[in-house]
């Protein structure tokens, strides 16, 4: 298995480097971007692009926090609000893939809140619109006063086949929205123009009239169309929204945030100056320290760093600005795990044992405290993950997976190359060690006395 | 060579207290600002190049009748809170900070939090707070589970000097909201659990010490073996410390403003944190020690006379 460990070792740095690099343009070996899998002779597999993906606070966008308001629905509504909710995200997922938007993410909050990002959205106001417009279209017949009412039961675009835009009038230039009722919609329309015929009937969206058309023949089919005072683009607007479909509850805003681009990539760049800044005091100190072991900890660092990037691209992670912070916290963390090795490496050299097998013991002793130090590390991580809202999620989850990894780093990686450096005699001196000759000298003199006086 | 760790213990507690009890005092004073996730609200957070006066943006928030507070936080950053603002009352905001600064206004990053949504996450914060605490008492328990009937004194001790831990940072951060007005967040939370959880295992190091020195050395008094065991361990708790301390300081001198608050919670916490397992730990185990001693010896006095 020993044997093994080296070529593991490496093959994982060479991928994790691939993983690493910007953007593939060189598809090579796959013909495709980032890694896909595929079937020979089909079509189908698994393809996904690699890259790094950045928080709204790193790369600019509007973030929303939904609350559906069910107790605004009339009474009587009786669909359970995780219903509703799903609802409620298909509708604004419908809404935002007309738009184009790049990579959002509607997500459930529980069950009666909806989480909105849209990356690269920078109008709050049309965010809003996007997410709160119920877009619920009702057709009401007069009353006797002059006023309009529902109908019993309500007749609304909840049955709507798709719009679309047409042109009317003398130079065909007045837009217009088609629409047709699906059945059984389409008979209560006919009927609705048997009953009303020479009566107007109100439009209503969201509770406001769009228009009020008078009724002039029987109509043949459940087609209609709505002819507001549109321009080409409000009509547009109008057909998508109701094409998107109405939302089955009110939502309310809860909480919105909003990053501009330029100033998310200027956090950007401080926290990279911080996260290099801070590698290389850990370096200097390390090398400083430990001499030999510290230069082979901080090659051990690199790899770490390494490939918890590529993890981060693989998964992927979401890197937020706290997310940036938790992995540059768990670089620090990681030292740790050599910290301990380390010092029970002299430890043992200075009672006297050869560098080999001061080593291995170091290797058995310190393993325990590694293990214990990390496990506690990742189960707070994994608190701090489950209860935790956006940011604090993204902190646990980086510093989580940073200390899981530093676990393979110190155990693996700086064990096998220390192993590797014992196999250099230039190197096996103790001095490189950090332990003087004088010291062992004085630790076997000291193991003849007690070891604790006052 | 042998540091008199315990022997000084009231100068350590004394060191701690110099700063725990101002801390404290104005924690109770209501230092401790909640920052609009805690207690809902707006907050805009503005660049300029050339930034007006707090009280010029104050005046122009006013204006469209919204009583702000304003503050330079670094460079040509300033930011605005507000009680809540709807969406299109931030974006009147912005248009009157374009029209009136035109190309001086580099852009803002508006945040609204309601007043609803905002006692749900305080909520949620207080719930992982007790959460990571059952938790720690957890690990406490399961560190000491070998160390008998001793192990009651080592867990209490422990939870004692993560206390500290966590009070201190409370309480450097209600000095500065006092004095600063320095807002917490839920990464103010997250700072103080992930210090609680950093300083529990360097404590636990120490107490293992402790005890497999004790091990070794039976019939020794336990006050040369603390001084002992924390000598051994000190460096790995320095060394830690320190290149975790170095990457915080990296974080906060160059990460930007909206993390350095973040990185001071944590760097201040990881430093009481190896403070509290070296000089405070440990000391009030032996304190423990001295103090059941010298009822028993009161006990076994009084026993003698009535035996004479």
């Amino acid at each position: 298995m020993s044997r093994l460990w080296p070529w593991i070792v490496g093959l994982i740095a060479v991928l994790a480097i691939w993983v690493d690099i910007p953007k593939h343009q060189f598809s090579f070996p796959f013909n495709c971007p980032g890694i896909c899998f595929r079937l020979p002779g089909g079509a189908s597999g698994f393809q996904t692009e690699i890259k790094t993906h950045l928080g709204l606070d790193l790369q600019g966008g509007t973030q929303l926090v939904l609350q559906l308001r069910p107790d605004k629905l009339p009474p009587g509504t009786t669909i359970p609000i995780a219903e509703l909710n799903t609802q409620a995200r298909g509708v604004i997922d419908r809404r935002i893939n007309a738009l184009g938007v790049s990579e959002p993410v509607i997500q459930a909050l529980g069950d009666d809140k909806i989480l909105l990002e849209l990356p690269g959205v920078s109008d709050l106001q049309q965010a809003q619109e996007i997410a709160t417009r119920q877009a619920f279209l009702e057709i009401k017949v007069p009353t006797d006063g002059g006023g309009f009412k529902s109908l019993e039961p309500p007749l609304t675009g909840a049955n709507l086949k798709p719009t679309s835009v047409a042109f009317q009038g003398a130079n065909q230039n007045q837009p217009v929205v088609q629409f047709e009722f699906a059945a059984p919609d389409d008979q209560r329309w006919v009927q609705l123009s048997k009953d009303y015929l020479r009566k107007p009937v109100q439009i209503t969206l969201d509770g406001r009239e769009i228009s009020a058309p008078t009724i002039t023949v029987v109509f043949t089919s459940g087609s209609g169309i709505i002819e507001g005072r549109f321009t080409t683009q409000s009509a547009k607007e109008l057909s998508l929204l109701l094409n998107s479909g109405a939302l089955p509850v009110p939502l309310e805003i809860v909480q919105s945030s909003r990053v501009e681009p330029t100033l998310g990539r200027e956090s950007i760049q401080k926290s990279l100056i911080a996260g290099a800044i801070g590698l290389a005091l850990v370096a200097l100190f390390m090398i400083g320290y430990y001499r030999l072991p510290g230069a082979i900890a901080v090659v051990a660092l690199l790899y770490y760093t390494v490939l918890t990037y590529a993890i981060f691209r693989l998964v992927p992670v979401t890197l937020t600005l706290a997310g940036i912070a938790g992995f540059i916290l768990s670089i620090g963390m990681a030292t740790d795990a050599n910290v301990l090795t380390f010092e029970r490496l002299k430890e043992e050299l200075r009672s006297g044992k050869s560098l080999r097998a001061a080593l291995e013991e170091g290797r058995v002793r310190a393993f325990s405290s590694i293990a214990y130090s990390n496990a506690a590390t990742i189960l707070s991580s994994a608190i701090l993950f489950v209860f935790g809202t956006g940011t604090v999620k993204g902190f646990a989850l980086t510093l989580g997976i940073g200390v899981a990894v530093s676990f393979f780093t110190a155990v693996i990686v700086t064990q096998m190359l220390l192993r590797g450096v014992l196999s250099f005699p230039a190197l096996r001196k103790r001095s490189l060690y950090g332990v003087e000759e004088r010291e062992i000298e004085r630790a076997r003199e000291l193991r003849t006395a007690p070891p604790v006086s006052v | 060579m042998l540091f008199r760790f315990v022997e000084r213990k009231w100068w350590y507690f004394l060191v701690s207290g110099l700063i725990i009890v101002p801390g404290t005092i104005f924690l109770l004073l209501g230092g401790l600002k909640p920052g609009i996730e805690f207690r809902g609200g707006t907050l805009l957070d503005a660049q300029f190049t050339g930034a007006p006066s707090s009280d010029e943006v104050r005046e122009v928030l006013s204006g469209l009748g919204h009583s702000a507070i304003v503050q330079r936080t670094e460079g040509e950053r300033l930011q605005i809170r507000t009680a809540e603002l709807t969406i299109d009352e931030t974006s009147a905001v912005q248009q009157r900070l374009q029209e009136r600064y035109a190309s001086r206004f580099v852009g803002m990053n508006p945040s609204s939090v309601s007043a609803s949504f905002s006692a749900e996450i305080l909520r949620n914060a207080v719930w992982s707070i007790v959460l990571a605490s059952v938790f720690i008492v957890l690990l406490i328990a399961f560190a000491f589970r070998s160390f008998g009937w001793s192990a009651f004194r080592y867990g209490i001790a422990a939870i004692v000097a993560v206390l500290h831990d966590a009070l201190l940072v409370l309480g450097v951060f209600a000095i500065l909201g006092y004095f600063f007005n320095v807002e917490v967040d839920s990464l103010f939370v997250t700072a103080v659990l992930t210090v609680i959880g950093f300083s529990v295992h360097d404590t636990i190091v120490v107490f293992d010490r402790i005890r497999e020195n004790l091990k070794l050395n039976p019939g020794e008094p336990l006050n040369p073996v603390i001084n002992f065991s924390i000598m051994q361990t000190m460096v790995r708790s320095l060394i830690t410390s320190l290149t975790v301390v170095f990457t915080l300081l990296a974080l906060y001198s160059f990460g930007g403003y909206s993390i350095r608050n973040f990185a001071l919670a944590l760097l201040v916490g990881i430093i009481s944190g190896a403070y509290s397992s070296v000089f405070n730990a440990a000391q009030i185990v032996s304190l423990w020690q001295e103090i059941e001693d010298r009822l028993r010896g009161r006990r076994s006095r009084r026993t003698g006379l009535t035996a004479a």
